[in-house]
């Protein structure tokens, strides 16, 4: 193969959001007509990086030189009257329109006089969609399409813009076999007219089967890039989760007592499919998989804030159905959410009203609400979680993030709860915070509370976890034990790889 | 036949009959209401008073094909009554030939009128895109101000005197006859160029895709601040020139003119389906709306109703729109 031009280079990115450090001195190189394989954990700044591209981000510093100059794109539109055309994961749609209308989004043809020209939008929609043997009709509105033609047409849209660079972040995860072949195809003849693609996905018979390069990130670091030959997949995943396990992540052994939770074939349709696991008492179960694998969804679906469509969630031997969150409160299933700044606490209240505000009935004396029980129950948690505030009436809203976790963990905890159920308890908040949060999960096992943890870092997976349930597409591809689980095996269950020559499809 | 085939059948029949029972069902509510009224009154279903209804809904549906656009771009405006005073006022100021007005030419009192409505839309439209306002929040503000110098600009008192004219467009009929308004086809004029502009120009389409989704429409390239300050600025002089009618009509210009328009305007809107979450509705629906309010008001007046009982009715109807509407956008999901 004769060496390639190369059309984009990315050099020594560097973005911080909020003190986070999303990426550290990043570069990045495409050529033309390559597929480039983007890969990394959850969070490990693939997007990012490709929005910084794209002109969404504006980057700390570093360079973009793209066709020999060095450019800055203020805007989506700058950079895709410039040729760099990105697919994102979260569909960016307008679905009461129609898919040709969609298709032309901001760029429609227009009739001498200046108007939209239906005709010529219509049967160049149809011509993209035949060249690309995909079955819509440009008619049809985006809200009656699939999930998967939904994302059919957002590439199809990427394409039609005669795009030099494509991104495509994660651009299969609601695809079919065979539509992920359709695009396969696609992919490789856009390469073969002198296209760049950036490929972000998990899927490693994809990233083998049409790559020609790989950039593996992780935590923000750029860690190797190479052309897809050097390398093979034990090697891939290995650098891809690669890390040291700190020892910030001490879960303390606690006695396992009986089954608490059990949950049989949980499936909502299109979300997540016989999901079975039992917890235990005193034990923390941790609940891997990246996103997208429907482990929000699952937890959700036990508290009752969505509605299962088949399986059986038995709590302390008995069958219990919750319809809302309040049920699963009642039977002592609690949850701290993952958005916290949505679901967690309420930020406009103080810390004392969000700690009091699922068991505000342990305050009431008479029928009335009184003052000296909730400052009692509130100067407990805040002494019990070390919630830096100024007193309990400080506004949640101006704690820093890890503060706030604290007041919705103590939240729960004044509920009073058997099963406590923590979604990313730990994500974008400091280390200092951090090791607290972990250190109270281990206490709370140790006194008997059964722990479930939905989390993305894979050290506090295998960190605090007795046992971890792994997610991968809504299905559960494996229960490891403490002992026997590391990084490796639980990225290869997480991506649906399942040994050698072996692979699975999800 | 196989059972299960059958029961498949008539539980999708079923469903085609839900599905068109809300798609239509406020023109089937329509039709029920006019056929009521048809046979409840002697006068309703006459010709002349078919036309009084639609010389009274010219005004305020061409509010509401103004607040309807609005609405479907995820918008609203809720300084529309004080906007009907403030142009009316500028307008009758310009022309009346009494001592506080101006005297000038007939057409430019239009203009004026209708350049009026374009500056209020334009400065709430960019306050709103600019500054990131909610727009309930800027509109709000703008009723009161745009009714405060109503007030100022006629001394709190009717500004009237207007010649022949400037009233001609209001009363008078294309045909001696007076079987064909004046007013009534400058709302149908209005309502075929926003169908046109709705549905072929590049600003309605995109004010669709800011209403249905802004991240998207924003992503795709298109200016959405630009296409929030067009539609208002749209909007402004639609206002501008419902305003002049009225007042035309009216042969006076009150400060007070259009108290709580921008109330009947917008149940106009919702009530012909266009959706409060934005990115649904068509200009013709909100003609519709618009003279289904016209309609109940008028005959309401013919049954002889209460005052009071009247908005109870009216409040009920908005109420039953936005469940039909609630349906269908459950459906969309």
């Amino acid at each position: 193969m004769m060496p390639r031009e190369t059309v984009l280079e990315m050099k020594d990115i560097d973005m911080r959001f909020m003190g986070v450090h999303a990426l550290d001195g990043v570069s990045f190189a495409l050529n033309r007509g390559e597929v480039h394989a983007l890969v990394g954990e959850n969070g490990a700044g693939k997007s990012t990086l490709m929005k910084v591209l794209v002109g969404l981000y504006t980057p700390n510093a570093g360079e973009i030189v793209y066709k020999g100059n060095t450019v800055e794109f203020k805007s989506v539109r700058e950079t895709r009257d410039a040729g760099i055309c990105m697919i994102f994961q979260e569909f960016n749609q307008v679905k009461h329109m129609t898919v040709a209308e969609n298709i032309f989004l901001g760029r429609e043809p227009k009739t001498k006089s200046g108007s939209v020209d239906f005709k010529t939008m219509i049967s160049e929609s149809r011509k993209i969609l035949e060249d690309m043997s995909i079955d819509i009709d440009p008619k049809s509105y985006i809200r009656d399409l699939t999930v998967a033609k939904q994302q059919l047409v957002e590439i199809v849209r990427a394409v039609s813009q005669n795009a030099d660079i494509i991104i495509m972040d994660e651009p299969t995860s609601a695809l079919s076999n065979i539509e992920i072949e359709h695009l396969m195809e696609t992919v490789t003849s856009l390469k073969n007219e002198g296209k760049s693609i950036v490929f972000i996905s998990h899927k490693l018979e994809e990233i083998f089967g049409v790559c020609d390069r790989v950039t593996i990130l992780r935590d923000g670091h750029f860690i190797r890039s190479c052309p897809i030959e050097d390398i093979d997949e034990p090697e891939l995943i290995r650098l891809m989760v690669n890390r040291e396990i700190s020892e910030m992540f001490p879960k303390q052994p606690a006695h396992i007592g009986e089954v608490v939770l059990e949950v049989k074939g949980l499936t909502i349709d299109g979300l997540f499919k016989d999901v079975s696991f039992s917890l235990k008492k005193g034990e923390i179960l941790g609940i891997a998989g990246l996103m997208g694998a429907g482990r929000t969804e699952v937890v959700e679906a036990i508290m009752g804030s969505r509605a299962l469509d088949d399986g059986e969630i038995i709590l302390k031997g008995r069958k219990i159905l919750n319809r809302r969150p309040k049920d699963a409160i009642k039977r002592g299933i609690i949850l701290v959410p993952e958005d916290r700044k949505r679901h967690g606490v309420i930020l406009k209240l103080s810390v004392k009203d969000n700690i009091l505000m699922s068991a505000l009935k342990k305050c009431l004396k008479g029928g009335r609400i009184r003052k000296n029980l909730e400052k009692t129950f509130t100067d407990e948690y805040m002494e019990k979680l070390q919630i830096k505030a100024s007193s309990g009436s400080q506004v949640c809203g101006n704690l820093s993030g890890g503060n706030q976790q604290k007041v919705a963990i103590a939240r729960i905890l004044n509920a009073d709860p058997d099963v406590i159920i923590l979604d990313e308890p730990t994500r974008g908040i400091d280390v200092k915070t951090k090791s607290d949060i972990h250190r109270l999960m281990s206490q709370l096992a140790g006194q008997g509370k059964a722990v479930l943890m939905i989390s993305s870092e894979m050290a506090e997976v295998l960190g605090m976890s007795d046992r971890i349930v792994v997610l991968h597409e809504g299905h559960v591809t494996g229960i490891l034990d403490r002992d026997k689980a590391d990084s490796n095996e639980i990225m290869k269950y997480a991506i649906g790889y399942t040994g050698e020559g072996e692979k699975n499809n999800g | 036949m196989d059972e299960s085939i059958k029961s498949r059948r008539l539980s999708l029949s079923l469903r085609t009959l839900k599905r068109y029972s809300s798609e239509y069902g406020i023109f089937i509510g329509f039709v029920l209401i006019v056929i009521f009224l048809s046979f409840a009154t002697p006068t309703f279903a006459t010709y002349w008073n078919l036309i009084t209804i639609l010389r009274q809904v010219a005004s305020i549906g061409i509010a509401t094909v103004a607040v309807g656009m609005l609405i479907i771009m995820g918008c609203i405006d809720l300084s529309i009554g004080s906007m009907f005073a403030l142009c009316g006022i500028t307008a009758g100021l310009i022309i009346s030939t009494g001592k506080e007005g101006f005297g000038l030419p007939v057409p430019l009192g239009y203009a004026v009128g209708i350049a009026t409505g374009v500056l209020f839309g334009f400065l709430n439209g960019i306050i709103i895109a600019k500054g990131k306002i909610p727009a309930f929040i800027v509109t709000m503000a703008s009723m009161w101000i745009a009714r405060g110098l109503a007030l100022i600009l006629a001394h709190g008192m009717p500004v009237g005197s207007f010649p022949d004219a400037f009233t001609y467009l209001g009363t008078a009929s294309i045909d001696k006859a007076n079987i064909l308004p004046w007013s009534v086809i400058v709302y149908l004029l209005v309502v075929i160029v926003m169908d046109f502009v709705m549905k072929k120009r590049p600003l309605g389409r995109y004010i669709y895709a800011v209403g249905s989704n802004e991240d998207a429409a924003l992503a795709a390239g298109i200016n959405t601040q630009a296409i929030k300050v067009k539609a208002y600025l749209l909007e402004g002089g639609l206002l501008g020139l419902a305003a002049t009618l009225l007042a035309s009509r009216l042969k006076s210009a009150a400060p007070a003119l259009g108290q709580g328009y921008e109330l009947d305007a917008i149940a106009g809107a919702i009530v012909g389906g266009v959706s409060f979450s934005g990115g649904i509705g068509t200009v013709w629906s909100m003609v519709l709306g618009a003279i289904i309010i016209g309609v109940i008001n008028n005959g309401m007046d013919l049954l002889g109703v209460e005052a009071f009982y009247k908005q109870i009715v009216k409040g009920l109807i908005i109420l039953f729109a936005v469940l039909l509407d609630r349906q269908r956008a459950g459906r969309a999901e």
